[in-house]
């Protein structure tokens, strides 16, 4: 699969186009490219507060595969690869084709830089990929609403969903904020009832749902697994 | 700590590690982070705890500073006759999060001229709370003129 693969794949979803949606896309990018000159690739540059709490996450979403077994992986939100070096560094062993993908080419290209010389890890510019893994995950895509109207930004939740189900044949993981952090701006998080993301991932999407939620952070993960898979 | 780093950095570390360790969901974070990847298992070091903690100065220039200072931390005494400061704080951070209950952490100094070691106590060191803490305290003096 080649990046351009993945950034001709504008129509993939027809329900997720959209000016809106696009606009949300475009402001994502333009964010996490400034965080990133910023921080550089630190956890900060891609708005976590410290590489503990991003690898706690990253345990937290990888409940969803198999660490025994071979299997493929799209990160999606990638950002400068902090899940592929999680992954290379504390599951050695894994036997994973993984593919990240970032709407920042200045994230893919650092994370390309950071990851350079390993033939199971590639990285891509774009919104999705046409081909499906076994897996997707999304660590933190949509907590930072951008001063976008909360209706706009369920749009862009349910669009990312959507994605992640497609892009996921046996399942998906995603994380939520739960609370904004003491020194968060108001209204700039955004913190969903639980609730709402598992029944649409259960009766929208078919997927069975489990709720990680007690994981010593203000936040939960959905471990969203395709009815039938193994 | 006046030789290697600024007293505004002091207070800085001072109160990101106080707020990292303090009750509640902080707390539990980082009780889940040991558990998970051993953090103050000896695994890492303090120094190293405390970049992938993000307990640094924001200045680059105090933030090699400090991390002198925390490895040196290996050259000083501590309440446990033969232990390091260093070792002596891994050990406090470890056996709390291990703990069925585990108590926020205050962190304070004392003057090196008291006492030169690292002590772990336990106490009401906030007044105005009736919250106990694990208290550890590290040995500072003063800058000389020439630091």
């Amino acid at each position: 699969m080649t990046s351009e693969a993945v950034e001709g794949n504008a129509d993939a979803s027809p329900r997720l186009a959209g000016f809106a949606l696009d606009e949300v896309r475009a402001h994502i990018e333009r964010y996490y490219a400034a965080k990133l000159a910023r921080h550089g690739a630190t956890a900060l540059g891609v708005d976590w507060s410290c590489t503990a709490t991003q690898w706690l996450r990253f345990v937290q979403l990888l409940r969803i595969c198999p660490l025994e077994r071979p299997f493929s992986l799209i990160d999606l939100g990638c950002g400068y690869g902090a899940l592929a070096e999680f992954l290379v560094e504390h599951h050695p062993e894994a036997r994973i084709q993984y593919l990240g993908i970032d709407l920042s080419h200045a994230m893919v290209c650092e994370a390309r830089r950071r990851l350079r010389g390993k033939p199971s890890i590639r990285f891509a510019v774009g919104r999705n990929s046409p081909y499906p893994a076994d897996y997707a995950v999304a660590s933190g895509i949509m907590n930072v609403m951008l001063g976008h109207s909360l209706s706009l930004w369920e749009s862009f939740v349910r669009a990312m969903l959507l994605d992640l189900n497609r892009m996921g044949r046996r399942g998906f993981a995603v994380n939520f904020l739960t609370a904004p952090s003491p020194d968060a701006i108001p209204g700039q998080l955004y913190c969903p009832d639980p609730a709402v993301w598992v029944r649409f991932c259960e009766d929208e999407l078919g997927c069975s749902v489990e709720l990680l939620g007690n994981y010593g952070m203000r936040e939960f993960t959905l471990l969203a697994r395709s009815r039938g898979s193994a | 700590m006046g030789d290697f780093v600024k007293d505004d950095t002091v207070n800085e570390i001072q109160h990101q590690r106080n707020s990292r360790f303090r009750s509640g969901q902080p707390l539990q974070e980082m009780v889940q982070i040991h558990k998970e990847f051993g953090l103050f298992s000896g695994k890492y070091s303090l120094k190293q705890a405390s970049m992938i903690l993000n307990i640094v100065p924001s200045d680059l220039d105090e933030r090699s500073r400090m991390f002198i200072f925390l490895d040196k931390l290996k050259e000083y005494a501590s309440d446990i006759e033969g232990m390091s400061g260093h070792d002596r704080i891994l050990k406090a951070y470890r056996e709390d999060l291990e703990s069925d209950t585990p108590l926020p952490v205050y962190h304070t100094y004392h003057r090196y001229a008291d006492n030169r070691g690292v002590s772990v106590t336990r106490g009401r060191p906030i007044v105005y709370e009736s919250q106990e803490y694990l208290v550890i305290s590290l040995p500072t003096r003063p800058a000389t003129k020439s630091s």
